[in-house]
Formats: C-alpha cells, sequence, structure tokens
C-alpha cells in the first residue's frame, strides 16, 4: 500500500517544464530519497507534493485523497503534510516549544497554551531536547533548530514528512548523526519520510528507497542496493557511485575490452519507452500483471521498471521491446520475480562497460616474464581512511580507479594485476 | 538549489554567500483575495487622478493647447525636472555615506546622530525656506532651491539604506577583497547591491517630493509646476487649466516610478534577498573621524537648526509680540496629531495589500498596481485637497469637512510612503517560514496575519511614522479639507507666516518641530540592534 | 494572549478615528449641505463664514458682530483664491453661506458659476457704483489702492514715477517687481486695457516682461524684497504696507508708498461679500453682510486694516489720498471675461 503517489505530473510552463511526467508510488512507512543534481527539480517535486507549487498536469494522491488532479489542487493547508524545509525556518518570535505547539493549530495564544501539553513535551523529548523547551530559535545549534523543525513537522500526526536538504547546512559528522536519529525516529514512529538530498552517500545509507532525478525526470527508482548495483544508466551510476568507464565490444553475455572478457549484462537504459513529450512516464509505476509477448517481439520496459517488478515481487503488464536486431533478440520473460530478459545486441556491437572500483582486485605483480594484459602502474591515491581509490594506468593506455580496504593500500609507482570480480554492466555506447 | 540557474552580472566573479531561491514562476500566482484588495487600495488612490481625468476631460483639446502652449510652460517643465533631478542626486550623494558612517562605523554617539538625522523630517520645507530666507535674505531660485528641499529630504535616502546597512552583510566584500579587488571595489560589488533597493526607493520618495513640494519653492520665487498650478487655481477661474497642468506633472511622476521600478527588478533579479543573520564588519573611523563628523551633523544643523535660531530671534526682534493663546496652541497640537495618527492608519491599511502583494509577486499587473499607488505622491496638496472636496461631496456629503475626510486625504496621499517599508519589510520574512506555516494547517490568511505580518510588524510601524510625520507637515489639502475651525500647526504656522508675524509664528514652529520629532525619533531606530535580520 | 493585543490594536484604531471624527467635526448642523428651503428663511442664530482674509485682523470684527447680533460665526480662514477654488468645487453642497473676498474676481467666478443670491437692493445701493457690483451679485466691502512701494534708502519720492508707464523704460530692468498671479494685479492689467485700450496695454505687458521683473507670488513678500533693499519698486496693494508698518513701526520700514492719482497704476480694489446661493433668504448671512458696511465696521477696516472705507460718510484712514482722487473706471471690476483676457495677455508674454 502506497502512502503517496504520483502520476505523470507536470510542473511548468512553456516548452521546458521543471517537472516532465514524474510518476511515484512511496509505500506506506518508508523512506525515500530523492536524490539528483542542482537544478534537476527535486525541490519542485517536494513542493508540488506539498502543495506549494500547481501542477499544470497529473495526480496526486495522499494516503485515501487525491490531492491534485484535473481541476483540484488541495490547499497545503489542507494535506496533512509535516515540512522541513533547509533552513529549520524556526518561527523567531516563538520559544522553542511553541514553535512545536504551532502545529498543533490555534495561533499563537493557543501555541502558547499547548506548549505545556504532553504531546509538545513528548515530541520535545523524542528529539531529545526537552531541556531546551524555553529557548528561542536564536539560541539553538544548526542540529538542534533541525531536530525541533522536525518535532515540530511531527506534532499534529502528518501523513507524511517531507524534509528538503534538511542536513544540508551542518557539518559533515552532526549530519552523519543527526540522519541516523531521524531515520530512527520515522521508523519508531511508523511515518512515512521523504528526502530531498543531493548528496548520493546519504541518500543510500539511510533510504528504504531511492529515486534518482535528472533534469525533471525520475530516471531510477529502487532500492539503495539495485541503484547502485544496477543503475539504469551511466550518468546515474556516475551520481551515485565512483564508476569506471571503458569502451567495450559484446559477445553474448560478455564484454571484450581492456580488461579481458567480463560477463557482463546488457543494460539497454532508459527512456526505451518513450520521452516525456509523448507524455509517457518514467520511473516506476504500480505493477501487477505479466510480462507478455505480441506479434512484434518482446518488449523490454526501462530498467527502473524491471526493479520495481524484481522488489515487489509482483509482475507487470510489459511490452518488452528490444534496440537492434530482432533476430538477435532473446527474450526470457517470465511471471515471476526473477524476469529477467538477458537480450543484448548482436554480437561485436560497441558497448560501454561499466565496472565499480571495489570490484577490480588487484595483487602484486610478479614477474613471470610473460607480460599479462592486465599488468597496471598505480599512479595515485585518494586516501580516505578506512579504504583507498587507486588510479591505475594499465599497460594498454586504458585508466581505471580502484577501490581498496586501507589494509591493501599500494604506493604510488606499485606494479599491479588487474582482476574483476563480479558481473559488469554493459550500455549502448551512445547511452548517457 | 534553485531552479533557474540566477543571472550572473558580467562584472562579477564572486559567488553569493546564500542566495534566497528565486521562486519558481509555475505556480506563483497571487491569491486572489490579496489581488482584490490591492486593486481596492488603488482604486482609492487613484481618485485623485479619477478627479484629474474628469476636469481634463471637461475641458476638451482646446483648453489642454492652450494652456500648454504658453512659452512659460517649456521653462516650468525644464525647472521642475531639473530641480528634482538635481535633489534626488545630492540627496543620496549625502544620504547614502551619511548611512554608512551611522551604520557601519564605530562613531562616538552613534544613537544621537542617527536622531539628528531624522530630525530634518519634522521640519516642514516651507519653515527650512523661511528660516533660511531671513538669515539670507537673497536667497532665490533653483540653488536656493536646491539647497534647502535637499537639506529636508535626505533622510528620506539616510533612514532605509540604514536599514538595509544595518540587515546587510560584508561577506562579499571580503571575497571580493580576496580576489583582488581594492576597497571601493569591493564596496560596489558586494555591498551596494544590498542597499541599492534601499536607496532607489528613498530616492523615488525625493524625486516625487520634490516634485509635489510648493511652499519652499514659492518662497525662493522658483516657478515650477507646482507653483503655476497653484496660480492657475488662484487666479484663473477655470480650474481645468490647473488640472491640465497637474496632468503634466502626474505624466512625470508616472515615468519616474516606472523607471525605479524597472531598476529595482534588475537588481532584485540579480541578487534575489541574501537570507540568514547577517554579519557585517564595523569599521574604525580613525582619521577620517572629524569628516565623518562634520558628515552627519551637517544636514541637522542647516536643515533644523539654522530656522529654528533664526525663528527665535525673530521673536524677540518683533515689535509687537502677539499674545500666545495656550489653548490655541493645545488644540493644534491635539488635532495634529489625532489627524496625522489617523492619517497614518489608513495609509498603512491602504498600504498592506499593496506592499504584501509586491513583496512577493511579480509580474505586469503587480507592477501596475504598485505604481498606481505611487502616483499621488507626485502630486500636489491642493490637486488631491480637491479631489476629496469632489469625492466626499459626491459619495459621502456627511462626511464632508469632517476630520475623516482630512485623515483619509493624508492616508491617500502618503500611502506610498508606506508601501516601501511595508514591502520591504514583508520581503525579509523568508518564504521558509510562510511554506512552514501553511504545511502546518493555517490558511494563506491566517499565515499572513500570524507570521508575515507579526514580524514584519516593526517595518509596518515604521511607514505608519513615516506617514505620520509628513501628514504634520501638510498643508495644502489641509487647507482645503479641514473642518472649519479646526486648525493643525501647520496651519496655524502658515498664516502667520504668509502674514509677516513672525513673531507669532515661531511658538507654533517649535511645537510643530517638536511634535514630529517624536516619530522621527522612532524612525531613526536609535539603539536598536538588530540580530535576528527580520525587520527592515 | 493574542486577542487581547488584536483588541488592543482594534480599540487604539478606533478611538484615533473616533477621536478624529468627533474631536475634529464642526460643531451642529454646519458639516450638512444646506438644504435651500428650510434655512433659508428662518434664523438658526448660526452663520458659516468663508473669509479669505487674515484671521487675525478679522476675528475681532466677527466677535463683535457675534456680540452685537447674537448671532454664532463658525469662520473657515483661507487665502480668497483657495476658499473660491473651494467653493467653486463644492458648488451647490457647500457648507458656506457668505463668502468675504480680498478680490473680487472671487466673486465675480462664484456668480458666473450661479453659486450666489442676489444682494438686496437697499443694501446694494449702500455703496457707489465702482466700488461693488453691477448685476448685485456682491457687495463691496473696503477698498485698497494700488501703489508703487519704493526703497527709501536708494530712491526719493520724486524719482519714483507717477505712472505704470515708465516703469518699461530700461532705466527700471530689473529693478521692478509684481505677483503676476496675484488677483490685483491682473485687476490693474484689466484697468489698463480699459482706461489705454488694448493696444498700449499690450505693449506696456510686453514691455515690462522684457524689462527683467522679479515675479513674486504674494503681494506681502514683494513688500519684504523691498524692504530687505533686494527690489526698488514693487507693485502692490496699500494695504500691505500697513500692516507691515503696524508690526515694525512705520520709520523702520524702509519701504515708502507713492500713490498714483489719475494712473491705471493706481486704482481701487475692492475687497467684497457675496451671499451664497443656498443661503438665500437667509437673515443671518444678511445681517452679516449688512454689518460688513455698517459704520461699525467700516470705521474697524479703517482703523485695523487702513483700507479705504466704501460706505459713503466715513473717512479714510489719516494719510492717504482721497478715494476720489483715485481712478475706478467704468470697469466692472468682476468681469470674468475681461480677466480671462487679462491672464491670456500675461500669459502670452511669459509673465503667467
Amino acid at each position: 500500500m502506497s502512502r503517496l503517489s504520483m502520476r505523470n505530473v507536470v510542473v511548468g510552463y512553456g516548452v521546458d517544464p521543471v517537472l516532465r511526467g514524474i510518476s511515484l508510488e512511496v509505500p506506506d512507512g518508508s523512506l525515500v530519497a530523492i536524490v539528483g543534481p542542482s537544478g534537476c527539480g527535486k525541490t519542485t517535486l517536494l513542493r508540488t507534493i506539498a502543495g506549494l507549487i500547481r501542477a499544470r498536469s497529473g495526480e496526486v494522491r495522499l494516503g485515501q485523497r487525491m490531492v491534485t488532479t484535473h481541476g483540484i489542487h488541495l490547499a497545503p493547508e489542507k494535506r496533512r503534510i509535516g515540512w522541513v524545509p533547509q533552513d529549520a525556518a524556526l518561527f523567531p518570535h516563538l520559544s522553542v516549544a511553541e514553535n512545536i505547539a504551532f502545529g498543533l493549530g490555534g495561533g499563537r495564544r493557543a501555541a502558547r497554551r499547548a506548549a505545556r501539553e504532553d504531546r509538545v513535551k513528548h515530541l520535545l523529548a523524542l528529539v531529545g531536547l526537552a531541556s531546551l523547551a524555553d529557548r528561542t530559535p536564536a539560541q539553538l545549534s544548526g542540529g538542534q533548530a533541525q531536530r525541533v523543525a522536525l518535532a515540530r513537522a511531527l506534532a499534529s500526526g502528518p501523513e507524511v514528512v517531507l524534509m528538503d536538504e534538511p542536513f544540508g547546512a551542518l557539518d559533515p559528522i552532526l549530519r552523519g548523526e543527526l540522519r541516523t536519529e531521524v531515520r530512527a525516529l520515522l521508523a519508531t514512529e511508523g511515518m512515512t519520510g521523504i528526502l530531498v538530498t543531493h548528496d548520493q552517500a546519504e541518500a543510500l545509507s539511510i533510504a528504504d528507497y531511492v529515486a534518482v532525478m535528472r533534469d525533471g525526470e525520475i530516471l531510477q527508482f529502487g532500492t539503495p542496493a539495485e541503484v547502485y548495483e544496477r543503475p539504469a544508466t551511466p550518468w546515474v551510476a556516475t551520481f551515485v557511485g565512483d564508476s569506471v568507464f571503458l569502451p567495450g565490444i559484446w559477445r553474448s553475455g560478455s564484454v571484450l575490452g581492456a580488461l579481458g572478457s567480463l560477463e557482463a549484462e546488457w543494460m539497454p537504459g532508459a527512456g526505451a519507452s518513450g520521452s516525456s513529450a509523448s507524455g509517457g512516464s518514467s520511473g516506476a509505476v504500480p505493477a501487477d500483471g505479466a510480462l507478455s509477448n505480441d506479434d512484434n517481439g518482446v518488449r523490454l520496459g526501462s530498467p527502473a521498471l524491471r526493479s520495481e517488478i524484481r522488489r515487489s515481487g509482483e509482475t507487470a503488464p510489459v511490452t518488452v521491446v528490444h534496440r537492434g536486431d530482432p533476430d538477435g533478440a532473446q527474450a526470457q520473460a517470465g511471471a515471476d520475480d526473477t524476469a529477467r530478459a538477458s537480450l543484448g545486441p548482436k554480437d561485436d556491437t560497441a558497448v560501454t562497460v561499466l565496472v565499480r572500483p571495489e570490484q577490480l582486485e588487484l595483487t602484486s605483480f610478479i614477474d613471470t616474464g610473460l607480460a599479462p594484459r592486465l599488468r597496471a602502474t598505480v599512479t595515485a591515491v585518494s586516501y580516505t581512511g578506512h579504504d583507498a581509490l587507486l588510479e591505475l594506468a594499465l599497460l594498454s593506455g586504458t585508466r581505471c580507479t580502484a577501490r581498496v580496504p586501507a589494509p591493501g593500500l599500494l604506493p604510488v609507482g606499485a606494479e599491479v594485476t588487474v582482476a574483476v570480480r563480479g558481473r559488469v554492466l554493459a550500455y549502448p555506447a551512445s547511452a548517457d | 538549489m534553485s531552479q533557474r540557474v540566477d543571472e550572473r552580472g558580467a562584472d562579477l566573479a564572486v559567488e553569493p554567500i546564500t542566495v534566497e531561491p528565486v521562486p519558481a514562476p509555475a505556480g506563483k500566482r497571487p491569491p486572489r483575495i490579496l489581488l482584490i484588495l490591492a486593486l481596492l487600495a488603488c482604486a482609492i488612490a487613484s481618485i485623485p487622478l479619477v478627479y484629474l481625468i474628469v476636469r481634463v476631460g471637461s475641458s476638451g483639446l482646446d483648453d489642454a493647447v492652450t494652456v500648454l502652449g504658453r512659452p512659460r510652460v517649456p521653462q516650468l517643465l525644464l525647472n521642475t525636472v531639473s530641480l528634482a533631478a538635481a535633489v534626488t542626486v545630492t540627496s543620496v550623494l549625502v544620504g547614502v555615506p551619511t548611512a554608512f558612517v551611522l551604520a557601519r562605523t564605530r562613531i562616538r554617539f552613534r544613537a544621537a546622530w542617527t536622531v539628528l538625522a531624522a530630525l530634518p523630517l519634522a521640519v516642514p520645507s516651507y519653515l527650512a525656506a523661511y528660516g533660511w530666507l531671513a538669515a539670507v535674505p537673497g536667497m532665490q531660485g533653483f540653488w536656493a532651491s536646491w539647497f534647502v528641499l535637499t537639506l529636508v529630504s535626505t533622510p528620506y535616502v539616510t533612514l532605509p539604506v540604514m536599514a538595509a546597512l544595518r540587515a546587510g552583510t560584508t561577506g562579499l566584500d571580503d571575497v571580493a577583497r580576496t580576489l583582488g579587488r581594492g576597497a571601493w571595489q569591493a564596496f560596489w560589488l558586494g555591498t551596494w547591491p544590498q542597499i541599492r533597493p534601499a536607496t532607489l526607493a528613498g530616492a523615488l520618495l525625493v524625486c516625487l517630493y520634490v516634485l509635489s513640494e510648493f511652499g519652499a519653492v514659492a518662497l525662493f520665487r522658483f516657478p515650477v509646476l507646482t507653483t503655476a498650478i497653484q496660480q492657475a487655481y488662484g487666479s484663473s477661474f477655470n480650474r481645468n487649466y490647473a488640472a491640465i497642468l497637474a496632468t503634466v506633472l502626474v505624466l512625470i511622476a508616472m515615468i519616474i516610478v516606472i523607471a525605479e521600478q524597472t531598476a529595482r527588478g534588475r537588481a532584485r533579479r540579480r541578487f534575489g534577498a541574501v537570507t540568514g543573520i547577517a554579519r557585517h564588519r564595523i569599521v574604525d573611523l580613525g582619521p577620517w573621524t572629524v569628516p565623518a563628523f562634520a558628515l552627519v551633523a551637517v544636514v541637522p544643523a542647516l536643515a533644523v537648526g539654522l530656522p529654528v535660531a533664526v525663528l527665535f530671534a525673530r521673536l524677540f526682534e518683533a515689535e509687537t509680540l502677539r499674545a500666545l493663546d495656550p489653548v490655541e496652541l493645545g488644540q493644534a497640537i491635539l488635532n495634529t496629531l489625532v489627524l496625522s495618527i489617523g492619517g497614518a492608519v489608513i495609509a498603512v491599511i491602504l498600504a498592506l495589500p499593496i506592499g504584501a502583494l509586491a513583496a512577493r509577486y511579480r509580474g505586469r499587473l503587480v507592477r501596475l498596481i504598485e505604481s498606481l499607488g505611487y502616483l499621488a505622491l507626485g502630486l500636489p496638496g491642493i490637486v488631491v485637497g480637491l479631489s476629496l472636496v469632489f469625492f466626499s461631496l459626491s459619495v459621502l456629503p456627511s462626511l464632508y469637512q469632517t476630520g475623516f475626510v482630512l485623515a483619509f486625504a493624508y492616508g491617500v496621499l502618503f500611502m506610498p510612503k508606506a508601501i516601501g517599508a511595508i514591502r520591504s519589510a514583508t520581503a525579509q520574512v523568508p518564504t521558509s517560514l510562510e511554506d512552514v506555516s501553511r504545511t502546518l494547517g493555517y490558511s494563506a490568511l491566517q499565515t499572513w496575519w500570524l507570521v508575515t505580518a507579526r514580524l514584519a510588524r516593526p517595518g509596518i510601524f515604521a511607514g505608519a511614522l513615516l506617514v505620520a510625520v509628513t501628514a504634520m507637515k501638510e498643508l495644502p489639502a489641509t487647507l482645503l479639507l479641514r473642518p472649519t475651525g479646526t486648525d493643525t500647526l501647520a496651519i496655524e504656522l502658515w498664516s502667520r507666516t504668509d502674514v509677516s508675524a513672525y513673531g507669532a509664528a515661531a511658538p507654533y514652529a517649535a511645537a510643530l518641530i517638536l511634535v514630529a520629532a517624536v516619530p522621527a525619533f522612532l524612525l531613526s531606530g536609535a539603539g536598536r540592534g538588530r540580530t535576528d535580520g527580520t525587520s527592515a | 494572549m493574542r486577542t487581547f493585543r488584536r483588541g488592543l490594536i482594534l480599540s487604539a484604531g478606533v478611538t484615533a478615528l473616533a477621536l478624529t471624527v468627533a474631536g475634529c467635526a464642526p460643531a451642529d448642523d454646519t458639516a450638512e449641505p444646506a438644504a435651500p428651503s428650510e434655512a433659508a428663511i428662518e434664523s438658526d442664530g448660526e452663520l458659516t463664514l468663508y473669509a479669505g482674509r487674515d484671521e487675525a485682523l478679522i476675528a475681532p470684527l466677527i466677535e463683535q458682530f457675534t456680540e452685537d447680533s447674537g448671532i454664532e460665526v463658525n469662520a473657515r480662514y483661507g487665502s480668497s483664491s483657495e476658499l473660491n477654488a473651494l467653493l467653486l468645487e463644492e458648488g451647490e453642497n457647500s457648507p458656506a453661506q457668505v463668502f468675504l473676498s480680498q478680490d473680487a474676481g472671487a466673486l465675480g467666478s462664484l456668480a458666473n458659476a450661479d453659486l450666489v443670491s442676489r444682494i438686496p437692493a437697499d443694501l446694494a445701493d449702500l455703496i457707489p457704483a465702482g466700488f461693488t457690483s453691477e448685476d448685485d451679485s456682491w457687495i463691496g466691502v473696503t477698498g485698497r489702492a494700488r501703489v508703487i512701494a519704493y526703497d527709501s534708502e536708494k530712491l526719493s519720492e520724486d524719482e519714483v514715477p507717477d505712472g505704470v508707464e515708465e516703469l518699461t523704460d530700461s532705466e527700471w530692468s530689473g529693478r521692478v517687481g509684481f505677483p503676476p498671479g496675484n488677483a490685483s494685479f491682473q485687476s490693474f492689467v484689466t484697468a489698463l486695457r480699459v482706461l489705454e485700450g488694448e493696444e498700449d496695454a499690450e505693449e506696456w505687458v510686453e514691455g515690462i516682461s522684457k524689462n527683467s521683473p522679479v515675479l513674486t507670488e504674494k503681494n506681502g513678500a514683494t513688500l519684504d524684497l523691498v524692504n530687505s533693499g533686494q527690489l526698488d519698486l514693487a507693485l502692490v496693494n496699500h494695504y500691505y504696507w500697513y500692516e507691515d508698518a503696524a508690526e515694525v513701526g512705520a520709520d523702520a520700514m524702509r519701504a515708502q508708498l507713492k500713490f498714483l492719482p489719475g494712473d491705471a497704476g493706481g486704482m481701487v480694489n475692492v475687497t467684497g461679500a457675496a451671499i451664497l446661493a443656498g443661503a438665500e433668504g437667509d437673515p443671518d448671512a444678511l445681517a452679516f453682510v449688512e454689518y460688513l458696511v455698517s459704520e461699525k465696521a467700516q470705521q474697524f477696516f479703517v482703523e485695523n486694516t487702513y483700507e479705504y472705507p466704501l460706505l459713503p460718510g466715513v473717512d479714510a484712514p489719516e494719510g492717504l489720498p482721497e478715494l476720489d482722487s483715485l481712478v475706478n473706471p467704468e470697469l466692472d471690476l468682476s468681469d470674468l471675461e475681461s480677466l480671462e483676457q487679462t491672464q491670456e495677455l500675461l500669459a502670452q508674454y511669459g509673465l503667467l
């Protein structure tokens, strides 16, 4: 059961809307992180859910109610949402307790009275600020202010809590602590939360689901693991983690490249089912039904869809289409949760290969007289304490990056042999 | 985080520290009720304009050609525009450095200097002119008018710029310095954009004030449109002539208002509002101490000190010192207070929707509403007065010649002064606070009352004070609209200087300055320090 | 707490407005437009007067009237021209019943707009023709002679011209001042047109405009310039000098007066009173107007304002030339059309 669902929401006017047909399902009680670079529209998305912005078209359902649909725009005050903005936005003329109580309705006088009430005390204790009830916002630190803002948002028992880069203004250690606390708090309260951030590490670490946004579209929606391990496009891959891209040649189920022949999975990329211009949706859509064949061949929907299917265990009415030669298509589509069409392009097609740095295993080079292709030299070291990123230059000239745990640290200039662990991903060479 | 990349000035290679994101155009339409209220306020403010149109309309093209074809008209136009421009420029040139010294330096007796800086607001222009004429009998024409009008209108620039400086940050200056720019350039790049809107707003007020001013230019015998209008009403029994000239004045005012809006709009697009607690460096004066004292002392001394001294000198020199009637004086004081406070209340009520609208929303309609609101400020008081005679007799005759209509006239006349203060105070309330309030269950109207208005209260109050202090000095509309038998301090003063009863005028002049000094003092905000960055 | 604060603000606002309305509203019913029929016939013991004259000068006269007649006077003071503009704007709804004006042109404009009621013949006949209206629409009260005020430190009386003709000579370039917007000046120019003819009058206007005249706003200010030595000759009304002299003493006056008998420049302007249309037949209004032209009031003017009384039999102030010697041509002082033509003439040469 999803607490929030959005269908085809378009926001903005003119040729270039800010949000182009967003569809999203947020399951009840989960924490969804929306990540993307600056300007991708994630804040607009959040504000649209809140009702602070009117959508041009599309539907938003919150809980049992349709809050945005054709002809209907429910005002923000009626939506029962909690809102935590980046700058905490505490009312400077009210005390901490009054700020929290403000959400209980009735204005300032009622807030004063309610400030003493149990609910407020409970919330203050929940965020660990019981002793600061009478302070004014000016006397609080950044982290404390954010906690008060969260408590205030929770005070009225909203359907969903929306957080707009709430930890952005804090220092890293505090940020780490606070987000764990917030995660726990929301879980305790059984509260559904949507968090907007540009920090992918933050998103991956606390969210149940991650939606990756770019230019007003959701490129991928899935669990952090899915998004990280099977990013829909090379761009998503780079956004959520360090990536190594190498050119390669597809050979049914493997790629041939600078790192040798590697077992690979074909990722046709998002957008196979159409662009926003045609009003098609990007992102996850509700799943029920089964993969189906039709006379034109087999169609594969967007990887996001596949992620959805895999996660929920349900199946979707999908038309699976491949790019490229119909003769080369091999579809294995079934009504189970491992439906995975191991399609691919024709052999010898150029592809872009994604290798994660942690997939590269390095062993010290032992000169046996033969020159293995996978010999490399360490050219740079980025040390973070718990691990290090080593830049490598292969004999062939190709450069790549490997992540090694701290004990495996090698100095610049060390000679190593590179091996790839696990399966890599192959994208169309022209993919973005 | 912003949806659109902000325009960067070509010059500026510096990233602003925090910029309030420009609200996304999608869905940012002003709520209907606000628009309706603002339009209503606008309509009321346009009563004088409607009156002018009716009069001009009834006169026909021949009259217009006759009046505008008179040989004197080009001269009048030139005089009017050049005087307005000159006074505006000097007010800015004096006002901004004065504001800087008062807000950003470690000057001794800062609070006292600040009060003094605001004090010229309490002096009517005709009083200052009279004082100077008595001291320097040969004073006349353009230079005299320019000089005295600059003295009395500089506070309109000094006060808002001071407020902006207090709320601003020197962070941008510092960054510019690290990039190799000198101190002046750093100021230009960093601080100037922050105070530019306030400077423009103040300059607009000064410009419109000079356009509509009558007392000083009459005393200095400098022929401008207002003197011609006054003459036309007085000697030409065809009131349409005067209306035609007044329309020319309105057109000039309109051009200026639109120019200021355009300039302000551009500034806003470039820089948005700087949020967060403002920290700025306070500068030590060192060798600049004496010049700084001189700078902050010169305007109050010349605008207030000299006229007061002269009047009191005359007081003791006049042969017949007519007996002062304390009852009359007391009654005049009371009338002045009540009427100006009433006017301030009405002005604020009218200005609130317009200021709230202009603070948050953009668009052509918003700009139009704001412009219309400001136009009345460019009109001579006699026009506004007559328009309200016309209006109240047509609409509500039983209220005619009651104090209410006069207070209403003040409200209409001076509402624009409140608009600026309300607009900037509202704009400084972060929109995120309003968003939060909405999501917490409060409707737009409730949010406005509980959050925005509450936090903008000091600015709203400042707007009211500005209206009150101006209303206290008002003359021509008061002459026309006051209830028979009711006199304000300004009226009493004027009637005495009019017949050269200078000795008898002195107590009234003193009373007027003292009474008006109170709001002027409050406006200066002396001793107020703001750390929450939420008020004007 | 919120309601309390709200209540406080609200009540403050209401109090302010209430005070405004109550404290400043005029007493009783003068705020209402005069209903023509009822108040016209009966005396209600009250009079609303618009007085275009200095309060300090006129107030004692009005007090005296109230004492003598028992009629309360609600007097609104202002300049004649402003009150005239006001009356024209108010039109039929004006609360005023009598208008005392400093110049006849204003009265004429009201007559032209049908806003005055006729002065009863027996009253109107009291004032000789030439000093009052031709159609009984208003009545003359006092007279003011046009004079040349000269700087006695620079000029002797003989050096000052006997008539305005010479003022266009280059010898007087930059040394003559007058208020072109002032009604009495305009009356003088009208008189010039009547006496000398249109052509000569136009010549004079052209001549004076090219002679670098010092243009001012008011008579009083012009006189001040002479008194302070900044101006040599001023074309003003005689009584301003006497006002000033009363304040500082005749000997201390640097400016001295020269009267111009026989010259258009020495004509007599009159102040007058009119009964407004809304007060037609009102005995209070009549009583006041009667009082103005009674001997008592005329004497008051002589003694306090040094103006010429218009009631035959009352002596002119000491030291002033006789009224008869000053010219008052067959000129309808309130001939508006003529006044407008004068204004056009002045405007044509850049004086207006």
